[in-house]
């Protein structure tokens, strides 16, 4: 096997509130690397990675409100890259989870490896954790469907309304250039769909992890109806909570020999 | 003189130092930790609100952050 050249790349996690949700090993990462470069959603951050390692440099000037996102990725993934090549361990730092939903960080380990060198990616705490933590929403206990909301509203797809429903990037819906304020045109579309399967009663949830450390998070309840109108965050997930049980399947119960359900209404 | 950026760098500050976490959630401890940051009163108005929202507001405001485009980090389209 050839040796590995000089130079590598760690991706890792801030988690959403950073330093106090970035695991052990990613600081550890942080603060052995050679160069640090980092990306988070607010400008809190910045200082602490700073001290963590005094090479630390954003990444943020390749955003900007005129530019498509799908360049400002590739140009993302270049920077890093352009520090792996002259042999040094660098250490890209995400806010939240690197591998949920972050564009670039999977398109530079991907490069990283078909140039030779090695690289990896460490876990962070994700927005979802935390929306499973604040809302107590378990998707152990009623399953979980989760999507980027413009996703979720491009392609026909079978979802189920008597499962929790989890909508990624709502204030950014339909929009292809980087943001600086909530899309509404998008969240109409989005709100008249949900109407469609939920109706104009269902409530549903508008959540924002806290970034910071003192903070609660944002938890925003209004009806389908009035989502439109909603004063939406920049980073908000819509959770829609399942309108009904799922029919139970007689068939399942018989073969697996077990006990058929009680009734029981959604609490 | 005090910080340009007060709240900004109230937050940031601590976080460096669990302790400080732990003196924050305690009444005598929130007082001690906004006099020797020399907090002004409406931005320990804010953090005794627990208002998010306000504080991000904040926030960009002080970081001239007004304009940042606000990171989308998956692009899911095509």
């Amino acid at each position: 096997m050839a040796p590995f050249p000089p130079g590598s790349l760690t991706v890792v996690g801030s988690g959403i509130k950073t330093g106090l949700q970035t695991i052990p090993e990613a600081i550890r990462c942080i603060q052995r690397a050679d160069k640090v470069l980092y990306l988070f959603a607010e400008p809190v951050s910045a200082r602490w990675v700073s001290k963590l390692n005094p090479s630390a440099q954003s990444l943020e000037r390749f955003y900007s409100p005129s530019k498509d996102r799908t360049q400002t990725y590739q140009e993302m993934v270049e920077e890093i890259l352009s520090w792996v090549r002259r042999g040094l361990d660098v250490c890209v730092v995400l806010y939240g989870h690197p591998g949920v939903f972050v564009a670039p960080s999977d398109a530079a380990i991907q490069q990283a490896r078909e140039e030779g060198f090695r690289a990896r990616m460490l876990p962070g705490v994700s927005a979802e954790d935390c929306l499973f933590a604040d809302l107590g929403v378990d998707p152990g206990a009623r399953g979980c469907q989760s999507f980027e909301a413009t996703n979720f509203l491009l392609y026909r797809r079978s979802f189920d309304t008597s499962t929790p429903l989890l909508l990624w990037q709502v204030a950014g819906v339909g929009v292809r250039q980087g943001v600086t304020q909530p899309s509404t045109a998008g969240l109409q579309v989005l709100a008249e769909f949900l109407h469609d399967h939920y109706g104009p009663d269902h409530e549903v949830v508008l959540y924002q992890a806290s970034p910071y450390p003192v903070f609660d998070p944002i938890v925003q309840t209004v009806r389908l109806s009035d989502l439109p109108t909603a004063d939406l965050t920049p980073m908000c997930t819509l959770y829609v909570p399942p309108k009904a049980h799922p029919p139970p399947n007689p068939e399942m119960y018989a073969r697996l020999e077990v006990p058929a359900p009680d009734p029981t209404p959604l609490p | 003189m005090g910080s340009q950026r007060p709240l900004t760098d109230f937050l940031a500050w601590l976080i460096e130092e669990p302790e400080r976490l732990e003196r924050y959630h305690t009444d005598e401890g929130f007082q001690s930790l906004v006099e020797e940051r020399g907090l002004p009163q409406e931005l320990q108005e804010i953090l005794r609100n627990n208002d998010l929202r306000a504080a991000m507001e904040v926030v960009k405001e002080e970081t001239g952050a007004d304009n940042m485009v606000f990171y989308i980090h998956k692009f899911v389209m095509d």
